[in-house]
């Protein structure tokens, strides 16, 4: 695996969101391969290869995702739950990524054995900041075991 | 058991959630049940006191007669000693008394008791039988050798009134020891049958007191003196053996036997003041009688010695009439000069039988100084006694008139008196030349005399005695024996002889035994002049005889005083008790009036009111309470928590309930009930302790819990609503203000195509918000707008809907089809509108990549359940998601047009009019149908619900 860059799985329904992710990762200096998928049901398709993510090559398992909460279909939620729940792919760190700061949202998210939860900036210069802080800390730094071993 | 219960409890767990909090109030633990006091051991020490006495009584009459002293059982000589047989049985009763001292009664004891009385009547009414009879067993002795003189009344056999008293005493006795419910009733004849045994016992006693015993002389046997007292103790104690279950079936027995030792004292000191009086009263008129009597006995005897006197001195004039005179004697002396003178000797005969006739004498007779008889008149009879001859030997010598007192005639045996007179020589008068006897039978004239009383009497007589020796001589015929005259003799040293009284110099009256040994009273003196004692005597009996009678009059006088006045006593606590009572009851009837209003207010207050036992049993359940658990008082009362509502041991209620129970302290709680047909409702209780084990107040809350739930599901939904703005319209500020950074990069790095980029998504985001906030506005609507409610055809809303989403409809070239429909709807009208364009609306938009777009849109049933209907052939919905397209801004596609406010605003009217709304769909590409009743708009009747 090493080299190889880490892919990244963005679960985001509002397309501005997903451009100002995948320009910063884009900036960033860590080798990563960004997939986005719109809606929680996307996701899981992705993740459990169903609905057009059959292919191992163009759906490879992701190193970290990074979940909204508020999603058409499948909640952020109840995708969180069902990653967590399977013991393939609960080793995947989940950072949430939402605009909601609302404690309840924080308290089930941590619930659900979230990674990390983060908090859209409505600054620029924070927002910046930050994905450059999570590409470092999630992606450079951060350890974790071979998801497949 | 109940089919429905047992439904009940198979969802029970789940029935029973306790959701609120409990509160815990700490109580002081309820006060202990009053104890069931025993009966207080008032008459112990009185019961005990008089047993003991009658023990008492029988082992000294019983030592007595080991010993060989009846006295010991008599209380004084000349009295009834108690029998053996009766001394037995008092002590074998005491013992039973004794055995009756416990509390309870033990077994054996109640047994030996019973077994000692029951054997005690037996016996009684044996001897009862027998005594009656007159059959006297040897078997009453004991083994005892008693000895008893013929004709007095025997001793050591047991009087028939003490073997019927005895058989009381046995009935009172075995009639306390009944143990039953009623048992105040043979208590009540115990208790009077011991007042029969006191009573008998006191009149017994109070005739000895009187000093007239009962019974003695009469053919039964008396009961001795220390019987009758120690029936007096018996029968107290059987009263107070009787008395307290007598006493049991009256409410506070406390006070009443207090009360009631006030009359009975009352009672006894009343009593013993009529006994007293009584007594006093018959003494006085005892001695006043005996004084009478006396004045009479004293009376008769100086007439009866006067008489005798007078008669000595009539009989000595007599004497007198011969002696010295000369006449007489020159005649005697002629006639013994020459005794063949006829004419002499007929003269002397006409001066002897002159005498002889005048005075009665019985014969005269005239003796010449040798003592020889020269004359007598009448002449047939038989010659002089040797007595007289000695006697006229002495009148010679002393040449005096004498009296020759009682005599025997050795001639003819029969008693005579006799007066003698010398003859003197007429010359010198010194020389006696005979002697001149006047001879008298005292049976003539004396003995009558005597003999006479000069009243009517049984018993009284005189009697004449003279001292011969040291022995006194009764001298004329007595009344009660023959032959009495000169024969009896009584030594001097009698001293209880009136006679030997008498003789030894007493005068006056006197009381003492007489020659029967009959108690008479006497008037005794000397009867002057002579050696005669007079003895005038009656017998006591005689004298007592009038106060015997008044005596009877007294002690009945008493009796029936002292009857008067217990009756007197007893209605006055008769009444005292009733007034008792009557207050007690008015008492309790207020205390039941209140008892019965704080019943009904409790029986019919709207709470659920029940008392559950430390059993865990219904104890009181209120019409209420009953209704609460849709059950009747009588399902409930007697049984238990667990046997009406089972499986109820594991809910969390039943464990606040326990706590409670065990812990002594109150809580409140919340609580859902599920009935067997599966709706619920909502209590609040309050649990707390109390004496009979916990008070359960329940309240029905459901209908506060149904708002406080509609409260919370507004809260809830209002708290989703905030979020989702804060959330959503965050999101668009969040892109507007990031790619403005990037427009100035770009602008910077002079790209473009990148600031093109930049701005589209700027104004995507602008767009989105101002969409967002015309959604909000027209949400808030929906809860605060109120258009006045109208009537309005299903066609003309229909209608309405169509035209405001025409355009959008054409532009996707849909076929709309709507069903002719009569149906009238009364509401709101432009929120009615927005239900069908906004499905309308939703269809269009997903209608997907259909070739023959279409929209159904119709009514399936009529009535208050018509059921609307909005049809298509779009790309359908994954039934997964049929909940979720009706929350507030959820979308199923975020590429897709809108907000997701549309279904939710649709959702929201459809609940208004109390509607329910709901999504079919095969899948994606099947189609979609939204189905949903309006039963508010529909229903005239309820104008009230348009909104």
């Amino acid at each position: 695996m090493k080299g190889e860059p880490i892919v990244i799985l963005l679960v985001e329904d509002d397309p501005a969101h997903a451009e100002i992710v995948r320009r910063n990762l884009e900036g960033g200096r860590i080798a990563n391969r960004l997939e986005h998928v719109a809606d929680g049901q996307a996701a899981l398709d992705y993740l459990y290869r169903r609905n057009g993510f059959s292919d191992p090559a163009r759906a490879p398992l992701p190193g970290i995702i990074l979940l909204d909460l508020r999603l058409p279909k499948v909640d952020g939620l109840e995708v969180l739950k069902t990653i967590k729940s399977d013991p393939d792919l609960l080793r995947i760190p989940v950072v949430v990524l939402t605009t909601s700061a609302a404690e309840a949202d924080m308290a089930r998210a941590y619930d659900n054995h979230a990674n990390s939860y983060l908090v859209k900036p409505v600054e620029y210069s924070h927002f910046v900041e930050l994905m450059e802080t999570l590409g470092y800390y999630w992606l450079a730094w951060n350890r974790r075991p071979f998801t497949n071993e | 058991m109940h089919p429905n219960r047992k439904l009940l409890f198979s969802i029970c767990p789940s029935g029973y959630v306790v959701t609120n909090e409990i509160i815990d109030r700490q109580e002081s633990p309820a006060s202990g049940l009053l104890p069931n006091a025993p009966e207080p051991p008032r008459f112990r020490l009185l019961i005990s006191i008089c047993a003991a006495f009658v023990a008492g009584v029988g082992l000294v009459a019983l030592l007595g007669w080991v010993l060989g002293l009846p006295v010991l059982a008599s209380l004084g000589s000349g009295m009834i000693p108690v029998a053996p047989s009766t001394a037995e049985l008092f002590v074998l009763y005491a013992v039973s008394l004794f055995l009756r001292s416990d509390q309870p009664l033990p077994r054996w004891k109640y047994l030996a008791g019973m077994s000692i009385n029951g054997a005690g009547a037996l016996i009684a009414t044996l001897l009862l039988v027998l005594s009656l009879l007159g059959v006297r067993l040897k078997a009453e002795h004991l083994g005892f050798l008693i000895l008893n003189a013929p004709g007095v009344t025997p001793t050591g056999h047991m009087s028939p009134v003490t073997a019927f008293c005895f058989l009381l005493s046995s009935l009172s006795y075995l009639l306390s020891l009944s143990s039953s419910r009623n048992r105040w009733k043979p208590a009540n004849i115990a208790w009077w049958l011991a007042w029969c045994i006191i009573a008998a016992g006191s009149t017994l006693v109070l005739a000895y007191l009187y000093g007239t015993p009962m019974l003695y002389g009469s053919a039964y046997i008396p009961p001795a003196a220390l019987t009758s007292l120690a029936f007096m103790a018996l029968g107290a104690a059987l009263l107070a053996l009787a008395a307290p279950n007598a006493w049991a079936f009256r409410p506070n027995v406390e006070s009443t036997a207090r009360t009631a030792d006030t009359f009975i004292l009352i009672f006894v000191l009343l009593a013993g003041g009529i006994v007293t009086s009584g007594f006093l009263y018959y003494r006085n008129y005892e001695i006043r009688h005996r004084t009478e009597v006396e004045h009479q006995l004293s009376a008769i005897a100086d007439l009866k010695a006067d008489e005798l006197d007078h008669w000595r001195k009539e009989r000595l004039g007599d004497a007198s009439l011969f002696y010295k005179n000369v006449n007489f004697s020159g005649l005697v002396l002629r006639y013994l000069q020459k005794p063949e003178d006829k004419d002499t000797a007929q003269r002397l005969r006409i001066w002897l039988r002159h005498v002889l006739k005048g005075y009665q004498y019985d014969q005269v007779f005239l003796l010449d100084a040798g003592g020889r008889e020269l004359m007598s008149v009448p002449e047939d009879r038989r010659p002089i006694s040797r007595h007289t001859l000695l006697k006229a030997d002495e009148v010679m010598r002393k040449r005096q008139v004498a009296f020759e007192d009682f005599y025997r005639n050795g001639y003819d045996g029969r008693i005579y008196l006799a007066v003698l007179v010398p003859i003197l020589d007429g010359q010198d008068n010194s020389r006696p030349i005979g002697t001149l006897v006047f001879r008298i039978d005292p049976k003539q004239y004396f003995y009558p005399f005597l003999t006479r009383w000069p009243m009517p009497s049984g018993t009284a007589e005189t009697l004449l005695v003279r001292r011969e020796g040291n022995e006194a001589v009764f001298l004329n015929e007595l009344r009660f024996r023959k032959n009495a005259a000169l024969n009896l003799r009584r030594p001097l040293d009698q001293k209880e002889l009136p006679a030997a009284q008498a003789v030894l110099g007493l005068s006056g009256i006197t009381e003492g035994r007489d020659y029967r040994g009959v108690p008479v009273m006497a008037d005794v003196r000397a009867v002057p002049g002579s050696p005669w004692f007079l003895v005038s005597r009656i017998d006591i009996s005689e004298v007592y005889g009038p106060t015997r009678e008044k005596l009877w009059m007294t002690i009945v006088l008493v009796m029936a005083l002292i009857t008067g006045s217990g009756g007197g006593v007893g209605l006055a606590w008769r009444r005292q008790r009733t007034e008792f009572y009557r207050m007690k009851c008015e008492t309790a009837e207020t205390l039941r009036a209140s008892e019965e209003r704080y019943r009904q207010t409790i029986d019919n207050m709207m709470e659920g009111l029940q008392i559950i036992g430390f059993d865990w049993r219904y104890l009181y359940v209120n019409d209420s309470a009953a209704g609460h658990g849709r059950q009747t008082k009588e399902e409930l009362l007697g049984r238990t928590i667990m046997e009406v509502y089972p499986g109820i041991e594991n809910t969390e209620v039943f464990a606040v309930m326990r706590s409670c129970m065990e812990k002594r302290t109150s809580h409140t709680i919340e609580n859902e009930f599920i009935y067997p047909d599966g709706t619920g409702s909502w209590f609040e209780l309050s649990i707390q302790p109390v004496p009979e084990g916990i008070l359960i107040l329940s309240a029905d809350i459901t209908e506060r819990k149904k708002k406080e739930m509609e409260i919370e599901e507004k809260n809830a939904e209002l708290e989703r609503f905030i979020y989702t703005i804060s959330h959503d319209l965050k999101s668009p500020l969040v892109t507007v203000k990031t790619f403005l950074g990037y427009l100035r990069e770009d602008l910077t790095a002079d790209d473009a195509e990148k600031v093109g980029k930049d701005m589209g998504y700027m104004r995507t985001a602008a767009e989105k918000m101002g969409v967002l906030l015309d959604e909000l506005l027209e949400m808030s609507r929906v809860g605060r707008m109120v258009n006045p409610p109208v009537q309005v055809s299903f066609a003309e809303l229909v209608e309405e809907a169509l035209n405001a989403v025409a355009g959008n409809i054409a532009e996707h070239k849909v076929e709309v089809r709507v069903s002719d429909e009569k149906i009238t709807l009364y509401g709101d009208r432009p929120r009615l509108v927005e239900i069908w364009q906004n499905l309308v609306e939703n269809a269009v938009k997903f209608m997907g990549d259909q070739a023959l777009p279409r929209i159904e849109i119709g009514v399936e049933h009529y009535g208050p359940g018509a059921v609307f209907f909005v049809r298509d052939n779009g790309m359908g919905i994954d039934p997964r998601y049929r909940e979720k397209i009706f929350g507030l801004f959820d979308k199923l596609d975020p590429k897709s047009e809108g907000t997701g406010l549309g279904l939710a605003l649709v959702k929201r009217i459809v609940e208004m009019y109390r509607g329910k709304i709901r999504l079919e769909s095969e899948g994606p590409g099947k189609g979609t149908c939204f189905r949903f009743t309006l039963p508010g708009a529909v229903d005239k009747k309820d104008k009230g619900e348009g909104v």
